[in-house]
């Protein structure tokens, strides 16, 4: 198989590359993913949060990608039809301390242009009915916004791939040698050609630019533990907030949940685990922001992982030094804010080192969503029902989905449990699947054509029901 | 356009599981006219066809039935009853004036009730309200819903397992599990006793020979596509490991069954208020929510014992929305009932002062042996042992409740020596 | 030698104390509630039998009903209910089945037969 561009890592980064090159003319290109489906590494659990940048420092290209990245988002996300709202950050002090790294951040701000002001303890407890009264003041930064990285990672990919991009999953890149002009890639899928190579792996980017010759950085994992609450405490929280001295950061989700996040630590790059000890940290500093927030009513938790390039704090994003076919694009954490920026940039780059861009007539911005049915009105449902009947049978009880849109999230690409979830939130609910789940198993294999031994929940190796009743007292299947 | 379907009834049933039928099968025995039951499933009888046991039905029945022969025999008497039934429809709204917003795939209907009796029964507690540490692999299942892949689909979810909680679905899936040739490595269970009845105790773990672990929890799960192993420790009694005590099991699956939660989402966008131990609805002795004309019954109540008690409840509450249709419910003065001294809840949450019988339940906060179960000062009763898993019921005649003047407190005290017989 | 047997006949669960001679005949009973804890002490300290509840493969029209949920007549030897498991295991029943139908009969030569807890019609 012969491509032009070969983008490797469907992550956010990798996904928004391939769909902006996809604006231009006479390009092949090629997204690979070594997970079961897009979205499966960074940017599956992050706090998707899109940051006004405030405190950042001027001058890194996180400041400048990530704060334009910020302005475009509203736009970016309706074209995609992707869930974006403009919420506001509130960074509270809690002490004297705190204060003055608040009016410090307004400073920095000024600075950066980025609009941020203070808000007094009255105001804040106004803003903010359910914050602890221990809360002095807070940075209230209006511009930072909240959207659901998968939702628009999913979205990217549909889009990039009706602008003509190829994507292959379960293809991790193995291997790479040059033979002439091109790049040979090993994937388990046959062998890859391609002349250019972007590599967008996250915390696996050090490894994969070793692939192509460059072995100029290395990149180490930050953990980041992420614990959801149910969303019918959506009315405590009005903002993202973040803090200093209280240790924790709580913001709504764009799906109306309370997320408590983070702890950031240093890991192997394959722990994934939430644990004990951080928990109890976790909950109790939210306590003493939200004393209100009830333990119970927890429905989910999740680790995820942020790159951390040994060279910079900032962004890495450009030419390698050792393969001028390779670009790099090893981008830490804050990252989701400046998406849209990123893959701007690496446009520039390609128009500046590999090939002259020249943008198509035919490009399509725009990407429809499934449609949502709880967040329709009952007439739209009516309409939507006499089209499909299928839009009428509730599969998920808590987050009021339908079969219609299960079905609708497999002809796109799901092919496993968690693809489904990802897609349309059936099973991400207060009963974490508890319900819906042999349900959905159903209409997988039913859309799928395959046996349920054979259904995933991500990918092989992570077969759901591996079994079927009687087979262990017969000694083997009976198929 | 086709449009919205409009109707009106004068008793909804919301949910069709051992409580709906019991509600819907009662309320025309009582003489309301169109009687609708509203069931999401494509078929009756909620959870009792997954549940393939027995001990169902001995109280209402008089016979020791399995969970599908329990739904066998209810539906067999709704479909004389002249209940209308809804199935694969979902309700989606339901209004402090009682108006029901339902979809199914004719399209969307609002129907307009009279009454309304809630029986949307319960769901499992997932495994983040209980924050077990560790990675997402695949092999990770409630027991209701391995109990359904395994029950009614035929699928089985792994060969090694692990049951975290000893309440009885959990014992009842680990003989499930075991007789299907299933691998039942232990039952771990955070409380120092087992959460379930005791007959389950026996039949379904001692029988097999699974061990159990009290005092236990989880400390990490390893796998990172499917479950590879699980670590448990001991706890103390301030919930804290205690170091050196873990142990690994080599299994593929993790079984959940760490509690149930009545499902009121429905109930809250009718303004119905809950209870915050129960995770019902406040309900009369009527059982009657604080909205007026909205009903509640089984599971969606407070968790109960047994499918047959379900029913029972759900009976009452059909009884007096009855009633209240005809606008013969004696509401009477209220007293409010609370708790305390190891008892955990009591339903109903304040009693109506009519003259008429009252039937309460309660559960214990701890084992307890010798105790007695005071209500106010009108009436006690002993106990030869309280236990968690075992709902207490107690009835007052409406004589009694005349004589209160304030709030009734229920408490489970130990027994004076002094007095003799106990009940048991 | 005292046993003490827990009574699986209903969910009070009595504690059942049985007194056994060396020979291991039964001299008394005591702490049963009811006549049918008395008799089911006598025999689980002897022989132990267990009603058995599980599923048996059906071929039916709708492939939403793989399985029909069964359940024996009466009580067999808690020994043998692996054996009868497996012997369950490889029995498919064919659809229309009438709840209570027998499906299978003197399950392992025990006299016992299973029937169907449910209907499963087409």
């Amino acid at each position: 198989m012969k491509t032009d561009i070969l983008i490797i890592g469907a992550g956010l980064m990798g996904t928004a590359s391939a769909r902006e090159l996809s604006r231009y003319k006479y390009l092949d290109i090629t997204l690979i993913e070594k997970g079961s489906d897009v979205c499966s590494g960074t940017s599956k659990a992050t706090s998707a949060i899109v940051h006004s940048g405030w405190d950042l420092s001027p001058g890194t290209k996180k400041a400048e990608l990530g704060i334009k990245g910020n302005r475009m988002y509203g736009d970016y996300c309706a074209e995609l039809e992707v869930e974006f709202k403009r919420i506001g950050s509130l960074f509270i002090a809690f002490n004297e301390d705190d204060l003055k790294e608040v009016k410090g951040g307004i400073e920095n701000a000024k600075k950066l242009g980025v609009d941020a002001r203070l808000v007094e303890k009255e105001e804040l407890h106004q803003m903010e009915p359910y914050l602890s009264e221990d809360a002095i003041a807070a940075l209230y930064a209006k511009d930072c916004g909240i959207v659901s990285s998968f939702e628009l990672n999913i979205a990217l990919l549909e889009n990039a791939m009706d602008n003509g991009v190829k994507f292959i999953k379960e293809c991790p890149a193995l291997a790479a040698k040059k033979e002439g002009d091109s790049w040979i890639v090993s994937t388990p899928k046959g062998d890859i050609e391609a002349k250019y190579i972007i590599n967008s792996t996250g915390v696996y980017s050090d490894e994969i630019a070793r692939l192509f010759g460059d072995d100029t950085y290395t990149v180490g994992a930050y953990k980041g533990e992420e614990y959801l609450f149910d969303s019918s405490l959506s009315y405590m929280i009005n903002h993202v907030y973040e803090t200093l001295s209280a240790g924790v950061d709580l913001l709504p989700t764009t799906h109306g949940n309370i997320m408590m996040g983070t702890t950031r630590y240093l890991v192997d790059k394959n722990d994934f685990d939430t644990t004990r000890e951080h928990y109890v940290d976790i909950i109790k500093n939210a306590k003493k922001v939200l004393p209100a927030l009830p333990e119970r009513q927890l429905i989910t938790s999740f680790a995820g992982q942020r790159a951390i390039n040994n060279l910079t704090n900032d962004y890495l994003i450009g030419i390698s030094e050792k393969n001028p076919d390779l670009l790099n694009v090893s981008v830490g954490s804050p990252g989701i804010f400046a998406v849209p920026a990123i893959a701007e940039e690496v446009a520039k780059i390609v128009n500046e080192n590999w090939m002259k861009l020249e943008k198509r007539d035919d490009f399509n911005p725009h990407r429809e969503a499934i449609p949502d049915f709880k967040a329709l009105s009952n007439e739209e449902r009516e309409a939507l029902i006499a089209k499909d009947a299928r839009y009428g049978r509730v599969i998920c009880r808590c987050n009021t989905i339908t079969e219609g849109q299960i079905v609708e999230a497999i002809r796109r690409g799901a092919t496993t449990l968690d693809g489904i979830k990802y897609r349309v939130r059936a099973g991400m609910g207060r009963c974490q699947g508890g319900f819906c789940t042999p349900r959905v198993i159903r209409i997988m294999e039913r859309e799928l054509g395959v046996e349920v031994t054979e259904l995933t929940k991500k990918g092989k190796g992570s077969e759901l029901m591996p079994y079927r009743v009687k087979d262990f007292l017969k000694g083997g299947g009976d198929k | 356009m086709s449009g919205i379907i409009k109707r009106n009834v004068d008793v909804a049933v919301i949910g069709g599981g051992p409580a709906g039928l019991g509600a819907a099968i009662k309320a025309r025995e009582c003489g309301a006219d169109k009687v609708l039951l509203i069931e999401r499933a494509e078929e009756l009888g909620g959870v009792l066809p997954q549940c393939i046991h027995n001990g169902f039905g001995l109280h209402y029945f008089k016979e020791e039935l399995s969970g599908p022969a329990y739904a066998y025999k209810m539906i067999e008497k709704l479909n004389t009853s002249g209940v209308e039934v809804m199935l694969k429809t979902m309700v989606i709204d339901l209004t402090e004036e009682k108006k029901i917003t339902a979809v199914n795939e004719q399209g969307i209907m609002e129907i307009d009730a009279k009454a309304v009796i809630l029986c949307m029964g319960c769901r499992e507690r997932p495994r983040g309200a209980i924050r077990i540490p560790g990675d997402r692999p695949a092999g990770v299942f409630t027991a209701g819903a391995a109990q359904r892949m395994i029950n009614i689909e035929g699928h089985l979810p792994g060969k090694k397992i692990l049951i975290l909680g000893s309440g009885d679905i959990g014992m009842i899936m680990a003989r499930r599990m075991t007789l299907e040739g299933a691998e039942v490595k232990a039952v771990v269970e955070l409380m120092p006793f087992i959460g379930g009845l005791i007959r389950n105790e026996i039949q379904c773990l001692r029988d097999f020979d699974i061990p159990v672990y009290v005092s236990h929890t989880i400390t990490s799960i390893k796998g990172k596509d499917r479950i590879e192993s699980i670590t448990i420790a001991e706890i103390d009694s301030k919930r804290k490991i205690i170091e050196g005590t873990e142990k690994e099991f080599e299994v593929d699956t993790l079984l959940l069954s760490v509690g149930l939660i009545p499902e009121n989402e429905l109930s809250r966008k009718a303004g119905v208020k809950l209870h915050p131990i129960t995770g019902g609805p406040l309900v009369d002795n009527l059982w009657q929510t604080n909205v007026s004309g909205i009903f509640a019954g089984g599971n969606v109540v407070h968790v109960h014992d047994l499918a047959d008690y379900v029913t029972e409840s759900s009976e009452f509450a059909a009884e007096n929305a009855c009633k209240y249709i005809r606008g013969g419910l004696k509401e009477g003065e209220e007293i409010p009932v609370s708790c305390q001294d190891n008892i955990r809840y009591v339903v109903p949450n304040r009693i109506r002062k009519n003259g008429e019988d009252v039937v309460m339940f309660m559960r214990v906060t701890q084992p307890a042996e010798k105790v007695e179960i005071r209500v106010g000062d009108i009436y006690s009763r002993k106990l030869d042992f309280a236990r968690p898993s075992e709902q207490i019921r107690i009835d007052l005649p409406g004589e009694l409740i005349k004589k209160c003047d304030s709030g009734l407190i229920v408490r489970c005290v130990p027994q004076e020596d002094k007095n003799n017989g106990g009940e048991g | 030698m005292k046993k003490t047997v827990v009574c699986l006949q209903c969910p009070f669960a009595c504690k059942v104390d049985v007194e056994l001679s060396e020979a291991g005949e039964i001299l008394s009973v005591s702490g049963n509630r009811c006549q049918r804890g008395d008799s089911y002490a006598r025999q689980e300290v002897i022989a132990p039998v267990r009603v058995l509840t599980t599923t048996v493969r059906i071929d039916s029209e709708d492939r939403e009903h793989p399985l029909l949920s069964v359940m024996t007549s009466g009580a067999i030897p808690k020994a043998r209910l692996g054996e009868a498991m497996r012997t369950l295991a490889s029995v498919r029943v064919k659809a229309p089945v009438e709840y209570g139908e027998v499906v299978y009969e003197d399950l392992l030569g025990t006299g016992v037969n299973v029937i169907a807890t449910s209907s499963i019609r087409k």
